[in-house]
């Protein structure tokens, strides 16, 4: 930094030589830069034209240094990262590619990390972004990890790649992941292996045997009554082509008939792994060794069921009760207008109302004489025909 | 395989061979072979039929020699042999796994013989309220049952399958001879009993002079159960009231000794309804006898029922799922508990067992879609099945 500021300042006085060219002549360094960086520096041309004020070093007025003390100092930058957009993740991939220049490793080969199984788990793009305050797309991500994995797999040669990989290690993980104990036979030859489903949950203890098949402590086809359960708890033994060739001591609680099979099966087919490791692709592919992990889904509130809605019906109920309701108005309109002498429709004084619900219609008609009667009932499509005869 | 005859299926008929006494070897062993047909002949689909009523089927009547047959046989003659019958021969296993069938071979294989044979197939008629009952003697206060029909029928049975000739041969107390007692029985079922008693204590008194006697019970747990008949009081009568069942159970708890005579018997474990805690209790205890077939008996995994035998010193009663012998309405009448000589335990079947039963299936024709039987369809059906004879055959007849 030092050098090209000298640079840039040499230059600057080439460019113009009568400024400070005495001033670049004494010092190796520009002072100016040199100075605390909170004191800010500005180039005042000397009051006196005297020879000794432009021989000697310039210094601004000390009574002006409260006044052009820099109240936000800003750091130095120690590296040209500072300069930018995304300095920190510059700045590591800065000293990535160090590394990767002093073991002179070759970061375009991804062959010489791929027989390393257990790599690191590596921050995501999102927790770096988060914790290392890099600002990634997922091009720039994979190149990263690309030089993170190059690295880890050379990391024997230097102890500092291991302090500088472990910046980047997701958090709570440690660079080197414990090895996971892999399931093995016991004294006895036995394996043991776990299975659930639903509710279900299983253990299985599998030894070379004759076919033998208990599940919690009888046979399994006391255990089981459908056919397809003892099926489903056989199928890795025949896909295994060792039907009757191991015994199989299970036991297992919760959930019901076709849970608990499941349950087995899992547990007999992670088990038939563990006698037999080559078998563990061919049941991965086929899906037996993965436990199903859906649980049954719970009934949501005005709802009958889980997903089921309800179905649009008429509140019955309701309905009468405002058909009771809505008939007592009716009646009382009807005899009020009647004995008011105001009808609300129709030619004669007789009463006549009318209204409904959602299911019903009432018609309520109080017909004095006969004639009207006869008149107004053919016409009426009325549930309910309230007839008043008064004379 | 052997000349065979005709058994027929729903579309085909099946050459089999015929059990016979000469087919007792050990070279037969895994041959499916057809009753007689002057066994067959005399089942029927009736509940009061001589043998089950699935030997009239004759997709059913076939049955597969086992090498536990052979040894039944050869345990049952070896008892005989004795001066006096030692106690009984109990066939136990699971359901299914064919004590029943064991149990038929072993009796018509005798009655080919020879020899005397009591065969009760179906004791469960006896007891399960389906038979007329009534006080042994009449006018007076008795807890013990007669049932005639009952009788009348058993002593037919024994005409049946013995033959008047051979029974002829045996003379009963006041001299007349067995097959004429037991005639009587039958036209008179009011005397029906009294003749089975007189039968029975003839076969007790001489062995020399007659043949070899055996009686052979199927279902015996009927025998020390309670039965679906209640007394006056309304109480439940256990199976021991009924005289003829006590005509039995005096002959198997040795209260009879029988001479040049063996005692067989198979628990029906399928029957919920007459379950005899007691009589578990006693297979449980029971000495096995070895067999050629003991090394492949299946293994017991831990005693079901705790033996009440031995109690601390406190004298502690064992609840009812330790110890439901001890809550039996039977387990105090110790005098007619059988004297179990020892237990055969008759095993599932085995690979070769399997294959056979399903070579004769898939020559029946059983099997609705395009099975073929080989090596992998036998190993997975012994064990789906648990080479449970009976569940093979029910899901044979599925696939």
């Amino acid at each position: 930094m030092q050098r090209a500021l000298a640079t840039a300042a040499a230059t600057a006085s080439a460019r113009r030589p009568c400024l400070h060219s005495s001033l670049l002549r004494l010092a190796p360094l520009p002072t100016a830069l040199l100075r605390p960086a909170h004191v800010r520096t500005y180039a005042f041309p000397s009051s006196s034209s005297s020879a000794s004020s432009s021989s000697s070093t310039f210094r601004p007025n000390p009574a002006y240094d409260d006044i052009l003390a820099n109240p936000h100092p800003a750091p130095r930058p120690d590296s040209l990262a500072y300069f930018t957009g995304n300095p920190r993740y510059f700045a590591a991939v800065a000293s990535l590619n160090a590394l990767i220049r002093k073991h002179r490793l070759n970061f375009r080969d991804t062959e010489q990390y791929a027989h390393v199984q257990h790599k690191p788990k590596w921050m995501t793009m999102d927790e770096m972004a988060e914790y290392l305050e890099f600002r990634l797309v997922k091009g720039t991500y994979e190149e990263l990890v690309h030089k993170l994995n190059v690295l880890f797999a050379a990391q024997a040669m230097d102890g500092a790649i291991a302090t500088t990989l472990q910046t980047f290690v997701k958090p709570g993980a440690t660079l080197v992941t414990p090895s996971r104990p892999t399931a093995s036979l016991d004294e006895f030859g036995r394996s043991y292996s776990y299975g659930s489903r639903k509710t279900a949950k299983a253990q299985a203890w599998i030894i070379a045997g004759t076919g033998q098949v208990y599940v919690n402590g009888v046979h399994m086809s006391e255990h089981f009554a459908q056919a397809e359960d003892l099926e489903a708890i056989l199928r890795p033994l025949v896909l295994a082509g060792g039907v009757a060739k191991y015994n199989v001591w299970a036991l297992v609680r919760g959930g019901g008939q076709s849970g608990q099979a499941a349950a087995v099966a899992v547990a007999v087919a992670r088990g038939l792994c563990v006698h037999e490791p080559p078998l563990a692709p061919i049941f991965k592919d086929e899906g037996l060794v993965v436990i199903d992990t859906r649980q049954v889904e719970r009934k949501k509130t005005g709802q009958p069921g889980a997903r089921k809605k309800n179905t649009w019906y008429v509140d019955d109920a309701a309905d009468v009760k405002n058909k009771h309701y809505l008939l007592a108005a009716l009646c009382s309109y009807a005899i009020a207008s009647y004995l008011s002498g105001s009808s609300v429709k129709l030619l004669t004084r007789d009463g006549f109302a009318t209204g409904r619900t959602s299911h019903h219609t009432f018609y309520i008609i109080i017909a004095t004489t006969h004639s009207a009667q006869t008149e107004f009932r053919p016409v009426c499509k009325a549930q309910a025909f309230l007839s008043l005869q008064f004379d | 395989m052997a000349k065979k005859t005709g058994v027929s299926w729903a579309h085909s008929e099946i050459q089999l061979g015929e059990w016979t006494p000469t087919k007792a070897k050990s070279k037969n062993i895994g041959e499916v072979l057809r009753m007689p047909a002057n066994i067959l002949a005399n089942a029927s689909l009736s509940s009061d039929s001589l043998y089950p009523p699935a030997l009239a089927r004759q997709a059913l009547s076939a049955f597969m020699l086992r090498q536990t047959t052979l040894d039944v046989i050869d345990v049952i003659r070896q008892q005989a042999e004795k001066s006096v019958c030692d106690g009984v021969i109990a066939l136990d296993g699971p359901r299914g796994v064919g004590k029943s069938v064991t149990l038929l071979q072993t009796a018509t294989h005798f009655a080919k013989e020879g020899w005397i044979v009591f065969y009760v197939s179906q004791p469960v008629q006896w007891v399960n309220g389906t038979e007329p009952f009534e006080p042994a003697t009449a006018n007076s206060p008795t807890t013990i049952y007669a049932q005639p029909a009952v009788a009348a029928r058993i002593l037919n049975h024994l005409l049946k399958l013995n033959g008047r000739d051979r029974l002829g041969q045996i003379k009963v107390a006041d001299g007349r001879n067995v097959a004429d007692v037991a005639q009587e029985g039958i036209s008179d079922p009011s005397r029906s009993q009294a003749a089975l008693d007189e039968i029975l204590a003839a076969f007790a008194v001489d062995g020399k002079s007659r043949p070899r006697l055996l009686i052979a019970v199927d279902q015996v747990n009927t025998f020390y159960s309670t039965t679906a008949y209640h007394d006056t009081a309304s109480k439940p009568i256990t199976a021991d009231k009924l005289a003829a069942v006590r005509s039995f159970a005096s002959i198997f708890s040795l209260a009879k000794k029988l001479p040049h005579a063996s005692l067989l018997c198979a628990a029906d474990k399928s029957d919920t309804q007459h379950r005899a805690p007691v009589l578990a209790a006693l297979l449980e205890a029971a000495k096995p006898i070895a067999t050629k077939n003991t090394g492949k008996s299946e293994p017991t995994i831990g005693k079901r029922y705790h033996d009440v035998s031995k109690i601390d010193e406190f004298g502690v009663l064992l609840p009812k799922a330790l110890a439901p012998a001890s809550y039996d309405p039977l387990a105090s009448a110790t005098d007619l508990h059988p004297k179990i000589a020892g237990a055969i335990a008759v095993p599932a079947y085995d690979l070769y067992e399997v294959a056979s039963a399903a070579a004769y299936y898939s020559d029946c024709g059983v099997f609705s879609n395009d099975v073929r039987i080989d090596r992998d369809f036998v190993e997975k059906e012994l064990v789906l099945t648990g080479g449970n004879a009976l569940k093979l055959h029910r899901r044979c007849l599925s696939l």
